[in-house]
């Protein structure tokens, strides 16, 4: 009698057993992020197969009590074999039961876990080898570009800003440099390239961490060690204008002044300014071409570029109709700029260098109609 | 350059105070910079010089540690302050105990080039203005029914009244 009870709780926890080894499967499945569980190079299941494995262990000691009472009954275990499998099967229950709901339970809010975890482990990885870990960091790339704009990217360029601060700790000022332009290029792609609609705060987040590398880089830069002149700048600067093309793409025209505020902190900038400007007046956002258009001339002086991209934005604004056109004569006025035809044609030069054809076209025609004066109709040009 | 150099410590300046900031760019004698919190402010005054600085009462600390520290001890006092932190940047620029100049630009030293611009009171704002001798200080009260050129006409005021003035 006992025997058939101890036989039938042995194919209840083989049973149960079977329907187990489904879970990590099925974990895996609500756990891990589609496009993770699809590239990673990294197991984050491991807490899984150790729970199986604990399981397993229970289940081979209900089927040897089953064994030894089967064939050996005079073995004695000091207590009642049935009382023996009982609670084990009690305990294997129990742990089935635990570890479904904890599973469970982490499949809330999933994604931002699995970016805690990544984060986690990548701080250990920088505190421990004072780089990033590749395979997590491209995990976390992932993710980034991967999530839904708003929240869920926000949590990755939350994990992000947290990974930068760890770097830019490192050494004193001498840090990874490879790793930090990572940093940068990730937070881009995370606003830019993501296949879901942008979030205009992360852009304005991630605009804002830039502004605070860039003080960080300014504060370490010395005579003997130019950080602030790097690469990392120059990649900060290739990211904002990235952001600032997708903003505008996005109608997120009031975080312009952001932008503008980011790319005056980094020298040789005015290209970019250049590019912003010409398509903001392309796609007749004329409040932000005309804020470019004020900041554009002071670093054309500054970047030594003898306002080749001011006179290039001012020849569009010239071919933008006639309050772009009253716009761009007051521009020159009150930056007392009256352009030589040398100056012109050096900015013409300079833009067909650039293959900015159409500038080079527009800086020909703006010089035959900034000879021609100010049109007398418009009553602020008389 | 005939452009006298502007800082306007806004948090809001990327948000509904945008259109503010148009006027300034298209009347175009001034150079714009915007601050967002206080630690960029104090990194902008300690790395360039300006003809007149902006200053908003309600500004968050930012990613300076310093700044976060002070916030985060206001916040834990429940001192009214705490979110001032446009105040606790005057008290830090402008406060008498301190026997090295608290800017490393000189030009930022001077309260007649600051002006308050913020949707607190003057009267909520005084008491601790007198204390930082800043009775003279330039202000103004944001609302929202104030013109989309009250930036630019602030800033002409301060400019103005402390003689920076291009025109």
């Amino acid at each position: 009698m006992e025997n058939d009870y101890i036989n039938l709780i042995v194919e209840i926890s083989v049973t149960v057993f079977v329907f187990l080894l489904g879970l990590p499967i099925l974990v895996n499945q609500i756990f891990m992020p589609d496009d993770l569980r699809r590239m990673s190079k990294k197991n984050y299941n491991e807490n899984i197969i150790l729970q199986i494995c604990v399981l397993a262990v229970i289940l081979v000691a209900i089927v040897s009590v089953a064994f030894i009472s089967n064939i050996y009954p005079a073995i004695d275990f000091g207590a009642s074999k049935s009382d023996i499998v009982t609670g084990l099967f009690g305990l294997l229950l129990f742990l089935t039961l635990s570890f479904l709901f904890f599973n469970m339970f982490k499949s809330q809010g999933y994604r931002a876990k699995i970016i805690q975890m990544i984060r986690t482990k990548l701080i250990r990885g920088i505190r421990r080898t004072e780089q990033l870990d590749p395979a997590f960091f491209e995990d976390l790339q992932y993710m980034g570009i991967y999530s839904k704009g708003g929240a869920e990217t926000r949590n990755v360029i939350e994990a992000l800003e947290e990974i930068l601060d760890h770097i830019m700790k490192l050494r004193n000022g001498s840090f990874d440099s490879d790793g930090l332009i990572s940093i940068i290029d990730t937070l881009c792609h995370a606003v830019t390239n993501s296949v879901e609609p942008g979030s205009k705060n992360n852009m304005i987040e991630v605009l804002t961490i830039y502004k605070g590398i860039l003080m960080t880089l300014s504060d370490y830069n010395t005579p003997e060690n130019e950080v602030f002149y790097g690469n990392e700048t120059r990649k900060i600067k290739d990211c904002t204008t990235k952001i600032a093309l997708s903003a505008l793409k996005r109608d997120y025209a009031d975080m312009m002044p952001l932008v503008l505020n980011v790319l005056t902190l980094i020298p040789r900038s005015s290209d970019k300014l250049f590019d912003i400007g010409h398509l903001a007046l392309g796609r007749g956002q004329y409040q932000i071409a005309t804020n470019v258009l004020a900041e554009i001339m002071d670093r054309d002086n500054i970047d030594y570029l003898t306002m080749n991209n001011y006179l290039g934005l001012v020849a569009h604004f010239f071919m933008s109709g006639e309050s772009a056109r009253q716009y761009a004569r007051r521009s020159l006025n009150t930056n007392r700029v009256e352009p030589t035809l040398e100056q012109t044609q050096s900015a013409r030069e300079y833009h067909y260098i650039m293959s900015n054809f159409k500038t080079a076209d527009y800086l020909s025609l703006f010089h035959q109609e900034f000879q021609k004066g100010p049109d007398t109709k418009l009553l602020s040009e008389q | 350059m005939s452009t006298a150099k502007v800082l306007w410590i806004e948090d809001n300046a990327d948000n509904d105070l945008y259109h503010l900031t148009s006027p300034v760019y298209i009347d175009g004698q001034f150079n714009l910079d915007i601050a967002t919190n206080a630690s960029e402010a104090f990194y902008y005054l300690n790395q360039r010089g300006y003809d007149v600085i902006i200053v908003d009462i309600r500004i968050p600390p930012g990613k300076d540690p310093a700044w976060r520290n002070k916030h985060e001890s206001l916040r834990r006092s429940n001192n009214v302050n705490s979110s001032r932190l446009g105040l606790e940047l005057l008290r830090c620029i402008f406060d008498e105990s301190e026997v090295q100049p608290t800017l490393k630009v000189g030009q930022n030293l001077s309260p007649d080039r600051y002006g308050i611009f913020t949707v607190e009171r003057h009267d909520e704002l005084k008491g601790e203005l007198n204390k930082l001798k800043l009775t003279s200080i330039k202000y103004q009260r944001k609302n929202a029914i104030m013109p989309h050129t009250a930036l630019l006409d602030f800033i002409k005021h301060v400019s103005e009244e402390n003689g920076t003035s291009s025109s």
